[in-house]
């Protein structure tokens, strides 16, 4: 509230916490009412409560932290290859989505991308052999987040493979001058990143590193740089939340690339190879938002008793976090499954649990976050435009700040519910909503549909109280 | 197996909408499998994939709908396909509004959507309010505090806390406020005007709006401060807050003071504040001595201590309106007929007691601070005087009265101001008693009542009249003309069923008094 006190006088505008009934009445009479569905906080539990009442020394930090994620500026500025510029990349390894894992607990889907990855490094000659030098150790896994990238689904990125280059280019006393990596989308079906490596799949992995990356890198160099913010900014308004919905962010970058693409290529045929290729792909812009998000949320990344969340991944088998104020320790919690709808031929029974780099959107504040823009998949959130409205405004209450940027028209160009703030969660007990791609269980087969989860609670409340314990409260 | 399939040419459909048609028509009985989908490579081939002959899908471009169903009959796979057509055109239920009206996780959720939010009504349990109210506070909202069973130290600190912010904390256990034109939790329809309440008294507030709508008279707000504020644990601190924010207020010109009487301190505390304010002000404690409250204050400022919550209301209503109206006498004579002829045919009866059965707190306690000066002790589970404390509050022994808004009665189940049909047990009961002369009841209605209390109450009359003819149903209605029930209905709902119906509550005492008078001498 703002102002003389006495404006109550002048008109109520109530915040109703508690018994929807008075809210009712309020509107009833032509006032103005906000229902607050009150919970216990902490589902009832006093003592983690109180933890939380204490951590007020937080608030400062998050709004530190908050404002390198709101000045980020990623902007695409190189397609290069993985060993290039990845850092700490190395022969023989292989990065892959979500929290570290051993092949012994990968899923059919990542297990199947790794068998790819190493087929087509040519590390080894068959599946067979793939299969055993993935178990004996002799490929070293690593999670894409450990080394600034980003990867959706199975993430797999291997050395030789070209990847999207994201240079945060916010001032470096703001968090800036980072950069992130991302491969480049394959397209839909039978693809590497949801576990399939046909030779179908490697003959199109070996294109886009022979000739579609190479084109990328001639584009965006002859182009100086393409500001994805803002890129995203606009697809937003156009209905896209960028994580399900790539629909207007691909057409956009399709529209600003491709003279550049053609200046900077000057092969015709190779030109609309490319051209083809991209605009046969509505996700095509999710592995340059992927990167951004990664190369904002990095700039916040260890803050002292910052609880902001930088990190949500899976890999197939567990969910994980990490906490700016906890720097890189994960705190894991087994995957769920999404609830989606299925391409036919497939039932929810086929799908593999959670999977992917991807939430790395909604760890922004977007994709799922930001439902209520878009309005042409609702349908994933119970079908209405109410429901995705619904969902959105649910995720203002677990974060810190709105976007300045990335702003919904439809709830009067509100900022984008923006930093996972894991007193949030903890406290109203309300779970970010993931928006995915869902894959199948058995490696090889690939995407079968789409859908939504919520995060599970139990990485957030441990990362609340292993902050609680440093910060010594 | 059967399979059916249609190809809709140009039919461009959301892939989204298509994949849940599909599922919807998969999931029916006899259903193995349904598709509909656009024709495009990749979904032909998931197409044959799953089944599908080729040739159902002969011709389809991926501009053109393909719909197919495998089923284990002609009549499963017809049936299905019927419904992937409807569904193909069917519009999902209008929502009520673009926007529906948002919930939010919590109270910083909901100011980060709307930071013009000035107040927070909390109404979740005891405990919890310290919390949540803290919050509110330091965000600079005003706070109603409905819930009960919040500990004092923690009503202490949230008003010590409001006041140091500049902002009102009424309650806990506020149940009526006006505030904006808008009434919050039980409360009266009035009309806007120079009348700035403190109350704390929810029904004893409802009294009083009752009585200034009657008389012509408008409010500027009600401030409710819950009953608790005028101990000297709590040392009046929300009364005296209010009194100052109504001070400051210009468009306040009288202000009117209600509630139960207050502890010393706290006493001194409120008369200061009045003193300091420098408006007329009309003051009623009920059940505190009128007389002890004029001295208290002689000299100091403009006071004027009413008898009744009724006389409260309409002294202030008239002082507003820059005159000083004496209030019609009570009780009215065509009434006060109606009672007497009522007792002088009783005196012979051994029905010699009152049992009055309230839904309104504040109203129980007027009609004991009314009673108990003719009738001696009146016992009630909210007694007035401690010694009055009925031992339990299902037996009556004499006169008594009973708040059934008590905890004891609300426990598990809704307020009897929102259900008033829970009070029927007891009504008959103590008709059905041998020693209840006169049944006393109050009828509540506003904002958060029951929509129909007058017609509830009324059937419970009709049926206590035609069970125990002998016996004296007598009550008021608390309500204004603008009320969603309607002031007339209601009472002509209640007279209809037998029931003497007072204007105010303190004439419904006071016929009560004249009818034992009567039967007595």
């Amino acid at each position: 509230m703002s102002g003389n006190p006495l404006s109550l006088l002048e008109g109520v505008r109530v915040a109703n916490v508690g018994a929807e009934l008075f809210a009712e009445s309020i509107r009833a009479q032509g006032g103005r009412a906000a229902q607050v569905d009150w919970k216990p906080p902490a589902g009832g539990d006093r003592q983690t409560a109180g933890i939380i009442e204490r951590m007020s020394a937080c608030d400062e930090a998050n709004e530190r932290a908050a404002e390198r994620l709101q000045a980020a500026r990623p902007t695409w500025i190189d397609v290069a290859t993985a060993k290039d510029v990845i850092p700490g990349m190395q022969d023989r390894m292989i990065l892959h989505s979500g929290p570290p894992i051993a092949w012994e607990r990968m899923s059919g889907p990542m297990r199947g991308a790794v068998v790819g990855a190493i087929l087509l490094e040519g590390w080894a000659k068959d599946e067979r052999e793939a299969e055993r030098l993935g178990a004996n150790g002799e490929i070293s896994f690593e999670p894409c987040h450990h080394h600034s990238s980003v990867g959706p689904m199975a993430g797999v990125t291997s050395p030789s493979m070209p990847v999207n280059v994201i240079e945060n280019q916010a001032p470096p006393e703001l968090g800036g001058g980072n950069r992130a990596y991302c491969n480049l989308n394959e397209g839909l079906g039978k693809v590497l990143r949801y576990g399939a490596y046909s030779p179908e799949v490697l003959d199109r992995l070996r294109w886009m590193r022979e000739e579609l990356g190479p084109a990328l890198r001639a584009t965006i160099r002859a182009m100086g740089g393409l500001d994805i913010k803002n890129l995203i900014a606009r697809a937003i308004h156009m209905g896209d939340e960028v994580h399900n919905r790539n629909l207007a962010a691909t057409a956009t970058f399709i529209r600003m690339t491709m003279p550049h693409l053609a200046d900077a290529v000057g092969d015709g045929k190779l030109v609309a190879r490319a051209a083809r290729f991209i605009s046969g792909n509505d996700h095509f812009f999710l592995n340059y938002g992927m990167p951004s998000a990664k190369a904002s949320l990095e700039a916040m990344r260890g803050v002292e008793n910052c609880s902001l969340v930088y990190t949500m991944a899976r890999n197939g088998t567990d969910f994980g976090i990490r906490v700016s104020g906890l720097g890189e320790r994960w705190f894991t919690a087994p995957a769920k499954m999404p609830i989606g709808l299925f391409f036919p031929g497939f039932r929810q029974e086929d799908a593999n649990p959670d999977i992917g780099d991807s939430a790395i959107m909604e760890t922004l504040g977007l994709g799922g976050f930001v439902m209520g823009a878009a309005p042409a998949i609702v349908q994933f959130v119970g079908g209405t435009p109410a429901e995705a409205l619904r969902a959105t405004n649910e995720m203002y209450g677990i974060t810190w700040t709105r976007s300045r940027d990335y702003t919904l028209p439809v709830l009067e160009f509100a900022g984008a519910p923006m930093a996972i703030d894991v007193r949030k969660v903890v406290e109203t007990n309300v779970l970010p909503i993931i928006n995915t791609g869902i894959a199948h269980r058995q490696a090889g087969i690939g995407q079968i549909g789409a859908g939504i989860l919520r995060a599970p609670e139990a990485p957030f409340r441990e990362a609340l109280l292993a902050l609680a314990e440093k910060m010594g409260v | 197996m059967p399979s059916l399939a249609r190809v809709l040419p140009g039919a461009y459909q959301d892939s989204i909408k298509l994949m849940r048609i599909s599922s919807a028509a998969s999931a029916r009985p006899g259903v193995r499998q349904a598709m509909a989908v656009l024709g495009t490579p990749m979904n032909l081939e998931q197409f044959r994939g799953a089944g599908f002959p080729m040739e159902a899908a002969k011709g389809a471009g991926p501009n053109d709908l393909v719909l197919a169903v495998l089923a284990e009959s002609e009549a499963a796979a017809a049936a299905a396909l019927r419904e992937m057509e409807a569904a193909l055109t069917a519009r999902p239920q209008a929502s009520p509004g673009f926007i529906p009206p948002l919930s939010f996780a919590s109270l910083d959720a909901a100011l980060g959507a709307d930071p013009g939010i000035n107040l927070a009504l909390l109404s979740i349990p005891g405990p919890w309010v310290r919390r949540e109210a803290e919050r509110a506070l330091r965000k600079g909202l005003h706070c109603l505090i409905f819930s009960d069973n919040v500990p004092v130290e923690d009503e202490v600190v949230l008003k010590r806390l409001g006041r140091e912010q500049g902002l009102l904390v009424m309650g806990p256990d506020c149940g009526t406020c006006h505030i904006g034109g808008v009434g919050l939790g039980f409360c009266n329809v009035v009309l806007p005007g120079p009348i700035g309440i403190v109350g704390a008294a929810g029904t004893g507030i409802q009294e009083a709006l009752a009585a200034i709508d009657r008389a012509g008279g408008g409010v500027r707000c009600a401030l409710g401060t819950g009953g608790r504020d005028v101990t000297d644990a709590v040392g009046g601190l929300a009364m005296v807050d209010a009194i100052r924010f109504l001070a400051a207020d210009q468009a306040a010109e009288v202000l009117l003071i209600l509630g139960k009487p207050p502890e010393p301190r706290a006493l001194q505390a409120i008369l200061g504040a009045l003193g300091e304010a420098g408006k007329p002000a009309v003051i009623h404690f009920v059940g505190a001595d009128a007389g002890a409250i004029r001295s208290a204050y002689r000299g100091k400022a403009d006071l004027r201590a009413a008898g009744t919550l009724a006389e409260a209301g309409h002294l202030a209503a008239s002082l507003s309106k820059g005159g000083a109206a004496p209030p019609a006498p009570i009780p009215s004579p065509d009434l006060l007929a109606k009672v007497t002829a009522w007792a002088q045919s009783k005196k012979d009866s051994r029905r010699r007691f009152l049992r009055g059965l309230y839904t309104g707190g504040t109203l129980c306690a007027e009609a004991q601070a009314i009673l108990r000066k003719t009738l001696g002790a009146i016992r009630s589970n909210a007694p007035l005087v401690k010694a009055d404390k009925l031992a339990d509050p299902e037996t009556s022994p004499g006169h008594t009265v009973i708040d059934l808004g008590d905890d004891h009665f609300t426990r598990g189940r809704p307020h009897p101001m929102i259900e008033p049909s829970l009070r029927e047990g007891q009504m008959l009961r103590e008709a059905g008693n041998p020693e209840t002369a006169v049944l006393l009841f109050d009828v509540v209605l506003g904002l958060g009542a029951h929509p129909d209390p007058g017609g509830e109450t009324a059937k419970t009359v009709a049926r206590a009249r035609r069970e125990h003819p002998d016996v004296l149903c007598l009550c008021s209605v608390t309500g204004t003309a603008g009320d969603p029930q309607g002031l007339e209905t209601q009472r002509r709902k209640l007279e209809a069923a037998g029931a003497v119906v007072a204007e105010t509550h303190a004439e419904a005492c006071l016929l009560a008094e004249a009818a034992f008078r009567e039967m007595a001498g």
